[in-house]
């Protein structure tokens, strides 16, 4: 279900993104074109039996579009932290990163950790340090998911400031 | 006179003896107050839900709803969704209440239908109904499942890949309600102990020197479960709660009234197997643990018995008897496995004394309550006779 | 014609006769043998039979389906543990009557192949007293609760099953084989009757065809007695006590009115049901082999109670061609649904199956139509 549910919201999200619409917009807009219909209806005396059925539809758009949004929000991610080789890149010597200003895990070379965090938004700080344990080079960095569950985040990639740092979950 | 008093003893024997029982046996236990006001408080946050969804089917006059299983199975159904797809917090009991609010309605309609082509024995056909919706909800967890049903979790199905395994964890939510806002109460010298342990600092934290250790309070939950008092409250003097009464004190008589009596019993049934959905998804968040093909069983047993040992009966159950029957139901609970153990030198036999007491108690209140209507009905015939001899 | 047999029948019952009978056709396709099949329903049918026979005077005198059944099953579980306990103890005083009385013939029946015999009879004789004085009681609360006797009768089940619980802990059993080893008192949940009376009644008179084509077993004694049970249920119900007792679950108010004692019907009909029912049990075990105390009759009432009515039956009438065609129909699927289903898809639904069918079927009696008149 979540897979058929998330290739759903990716495309719907697109789909509104053409005309520069954010998800919840659009099932707002949605809400509101019902809203109006509804309207309509009501001039109508022949359809009064269906006045009810626009009622009950409007809120049943709303409780959909809230089960969407608690969805969004309330959905956990795991967050695996790498530093490892990819693409040219090569692992550091330590790395320590930080989510949501939380404890931060210390990563060695060839290191691979994992985070939980809640919600589709994450602020990520990597701190990269040397063999002194001086910290070389700081970057934070803001990752939105989504309705995508789990990441892996290169961090070699990341620090390096190519784009695609985000990696499939391994299983 | 002579009836009244008995009345009065029907009425209130089974909650005297068990304040009788529970007088003895605390001693028995050897538990701390702290210890036991805790575990009261916990479990009142726990059950009172559940058993307050059997209160408006008693309204309408359908007797104890052991058809709430149905409810809690759809609750079930909504947990078992968001532990696959990973939403926790209070988002994800809110989800799971969503889910599972079509699935009870759906269920309660079904249910309401049937026991409206049963009249008379609601009780037992909706104790059948309960099984029946079992085997279909186990068909649908143990084989669709994870086959037509989409779970992709590895966590929650069995490793032949499909069918949920029995024992799903809900770490995501559990004890997100009973936390979210975090009360303490303290002795003063459990104070610094409690920060200790803890880390956090308690949202609100009470000094009460006379205890010593330290209590949690549930505050979220019972401010759901008061609000839903208020609820009942309210609905008693709403139309369709008149007209539920209204039908609970005569059927024919309502009927002729022009109150749609089917419609408003299966309504009274919908409200309860939603309520009870809801009622499942506190319990579980509190037990932190989903048995996906037990859970639900004991649900219905155990609130009914709770409700019955408050002083309901078949017919008559208020928002006081909830309370009452939860705390000495559970009372029992915990304080009867020691004090078996304590008196006799094993546990086992306190087990099953409290299995006993709950199965008897329900069979206790049901026979007084057959009894006291056919002793009316016979009263009531008797004096029709008496007035025609009279002529 | 087809109509009216489909109308008399009613309609779960043609599709689980169906079911079950393509069941039996799909059977050697999924490679299982239908000979062994039907030995296995044939046992089961025996075992069982006794059980759902103990539906047909309750259900006749007006008291509904017998979901307190657990209560006889408590009194069958009392005497085939006293058997056992006693075991030794009757077999000598019966051999010391034989010297006593000079039967010399006693001797050596009893120590030989009829100990087993007797070990079984002396279950029942012990069972049938507590079980009459059982039923006693539980008929007096029933006519006090008419109306309600179905939901009273399965919690008087449930908690007769849970105070004898804590009964069965504390009862002062000695025998080895039935208690447990360390703490040497409370009685093991399962107890074995091998040694005992182990297929006492399956085994008489059975017939075991088992050569390289034909795997066939019938338990002719145990379907020997559960014919002379049905036998004497069917003589009782057309004595005079038996059609007062029809009378009364037809008709109370014209029962009544006609002189006949209701209320000492319906205890009768209970009376019967209870002692059925702990006739059952023993014979129940006397084939599956383990006396299974604690929560094993929990949950003992609802197959009888859905073969009853799978057979035809109605929540007031039932006849022992109901009990027969139902209880095969019934076991039939448990024995048929694992075997055949278990080979085709690989996965054991029977479970779910019995209780789907065995429920679905008590919520159809229930919510049919009560003709007018109770």
């Amino acid at each position: 279900m979540s897979a058929i549910f998330n290739e759903y919201c990716e495309i719907l999200t697109e789909f509104l993104a053409q005309w520069g619409i954010s998800l919840e917009l659009g099932l707002l807009i949605a809400a509101l074109i019902l809203w109006l219909l509804l309207y309509i209806g009501r001039g109508l005396a022949f359809f009064r039996f269906l006045m009810r059925w626009y009622q009950r539809l409007i809120i049943l758009a709303g409780l959909i579009a809230l089960g969407f949004w608690l969805f969004y929000i309330g959905r956990e991610h795991k967050i695996y932290l790498d530093n490892k080789a990819m693409n040219d890149y090569k692992p550091f010597e330590q790395v320590n990163v930080s989510i949501n200003g939380g404890t931060s895990a210390e990563l060695m070379a060839r290191d691979r950790d994992l985070r939980k965090v809640v919600g589709p938004e994450f602020e990520l700080k990597a701190e990269v340090l040397d063999d002194n344990g001086e910290i070389v080079s700081t970057v934070t960095k803001t990752i939105n998911l989504g309705f995508s569950k789990d990441i892996m985040i290169n961090l070699p990639v990341l620090v390096g400031g190519s784009g695609d740092f985000i990696v499939p979950a391994p299983r | 006179m002579i009836r009244r008093l008995f009345d009065i003893i029907a009425n209130n024997a089974v909650p005297a003896v068990f304040i009788i029982i529970s007088a003895f046996a605390i001693p028995l236990s050897g538990y701390s107050a702290s210890y036991l006001i805790q575990e009261l408080l916990t479990r009142i946050g726990r059950n009172s839900f559940l058993i307050l969804s059997l209160l408006i089917p008693i309204m309408a006059g359908m007797g104890l709803n052991f058809g709430m299983v149905l409810g809690a199975m759809a609750g079930q159904i909504g947990l078992l969704f968001i532990c696959d797809w990973g939403i926790v917090g209070i988002p994800g009991i809110v989800l799971a209440c969503l889910i599972g609010t079509p699935i009870a309605i759906i269920l309660g309609i079904f249910c309401g239908h049937v026991l409206n082509r049963a009249k008379g024995r609601e009780m037992v056909t909706s104790y059948i109904l309960g099984f029946f919706i079992n085997g279909v909800y186990q068909m649908v967890v143990l084989y669709l499942m994870g086959w037509i049903i989409p779970i992709t979790n590895p966590a929650l199905l069995l490793s032949r890949g499909y069918g949920v395994r029995n024992a799903v964890s809900l770490l995501g939510i559990r004890g997100i309600l009973d936390n979210l806002i975090p009360t303490v109460i303290t002795g003063t010298q459990g104070a610094g102990q409690f920060f200790n342990a803890q880390g956090g600092n308690p949202f609100i934290l009470l000094q009460i020197p006379l205890i010593d250790g330290s209590i949690r309070i549930p505050l979220a939950t019972l401010i759901v479960i008061a609000l839903f008092c208020v609820f009942i409250i309210w609905f008693r003097k709403t139309k369709l709660g008149q007209d539920m009464r209204a039908i609970g004190q005569n059927q024919a008589v309502s009927d002729s009234a022009g109150i749609p009596v089917n419609r408003t019993r299966i309504i009274a049934i919908v409200i309860s197997t939603v309520l009870a959905c809801y009622g499942q998804i506190i319990y579980l968040q509190n037990m932190g643990t989903l048995n996906t093909y037990n859970s639900h069983d004991q649900a219905g047993m155990f609130s009914i018995a709770a409700l019955l040992i408050g002083g309901a009966s078949v017919s008559r159950a208020s928002i006081a008897n909830v309370f009452l029957g939860v705390i000495l139901f559970h009372l029992m609970f915990i304080v009867a496995p020691v004090a078996g153990k304590n008196l006799i030198g094993d546990a086992q036999i306190g087990e099953y004394f409290r299995v006993f007491v709950s199965y008897g108690i329900i069979a206790i209140a049901l026979v007084l309550h057959a009894w006291k209507r056919n002793r009316e009905r016979e009263a009531a015939r008797r004096s029709l006779r008496g007035n025609k001899g009279g002529e | 014609m087809i109509g009216r047999f489909i109308q008399n029948a009613g309609w779960p019952r043609i599709i689980i006769a169906l079911f079950l009978l393509g069941l039996f056709i799909a059977a050697p396709f999924v490679g299982v043998r239908v000979d062994t099949s039907l030995s296995n329903t044939l046992v089961r049918f025996g075992m069982n039979g006794v059980m759902v026979l103990a539906m047909i005077p309750m259900v006749q005198a007006g008291c509904g389906l017998n979901f307190g059944l657990p209560l006889g099953i408590i009194a069958g579980l009392l005497g085939a543990t006293l058997s056992i306990e006693w075991n030794t103890e009757i077999l000598a005083k019966l051999v010391e009557l034989g010297t006593v009385y000079k039967i010399s013939w006693l001797n050596e029946v009893f120590v030989t192949n009829w100990r087993a015999a007797l070990g079984f009879a002396s279950a029942i004789i012990i069972a049938v007293p507590i079980a009459a004085v059982l039923g006693w009681f539980y008929g007096k609360l029933l006519n006090r609760v008419k109306g309600d006797e179905m939901m009273i009768a399965t919690y008087v089940g449930f908690s007769s099953v849970s105070f004898m619980c804590i009964a069965w802990l504390l009862l002062p059993y000695k025998h080895p084989t039935m208690v447990w080893g360390y703490a040497g008192r409370g009685l093991r949940t399962t107890i074995s009757v091998e040694g005992y009376w182990l297929h006492v009644l399956s085994d008489a008179l059975a017939l075991d065809i088992h050569t390289e084509n034909i795997h066939l077993y019938i338990p002719t004694g145990m379907l020997i007695f559960f014919a002379v049970m049905a036998f004497l249920v069917w003589v009782f119900m057309r004595t005079k006590t038996g059609t007062a007792m029809t009378a009364v679950g037809s008709n109370p108010d014209f029962a009544r009115a006609s002189g006949v004692n209701v209320d000492r019907m319906r205890t009768i009909a209970v009376v019967m049901s209870t002692i059925l029912g702990a006739v059952g049990i023993i014979v129940y075990e006397q084939s599956f082999g383990f006396i299974q105390l604690y929560m094993g009759p929990f949950y003992m009432a609802l197959p009888a109670v859905a073969s009853i009515l799978l057979g035809g039956a109605s929540v007031n009438k039932a006849g022992i061609l109901n009990v027969v065609v139902g209880t095969f129909l019934f076991q039939g699927i448990l024995t048929m649904t694992p075997s055949v289903i278990n080979s085709y898809l690989q996965t054991d639904m029977s479970e779910v199956i019995r209780l789907i069918v065995s429920n679905g079927m008590i919520l159809y009696a229930l919510t049919r139509k009560v003709r007018a008149g109770r």
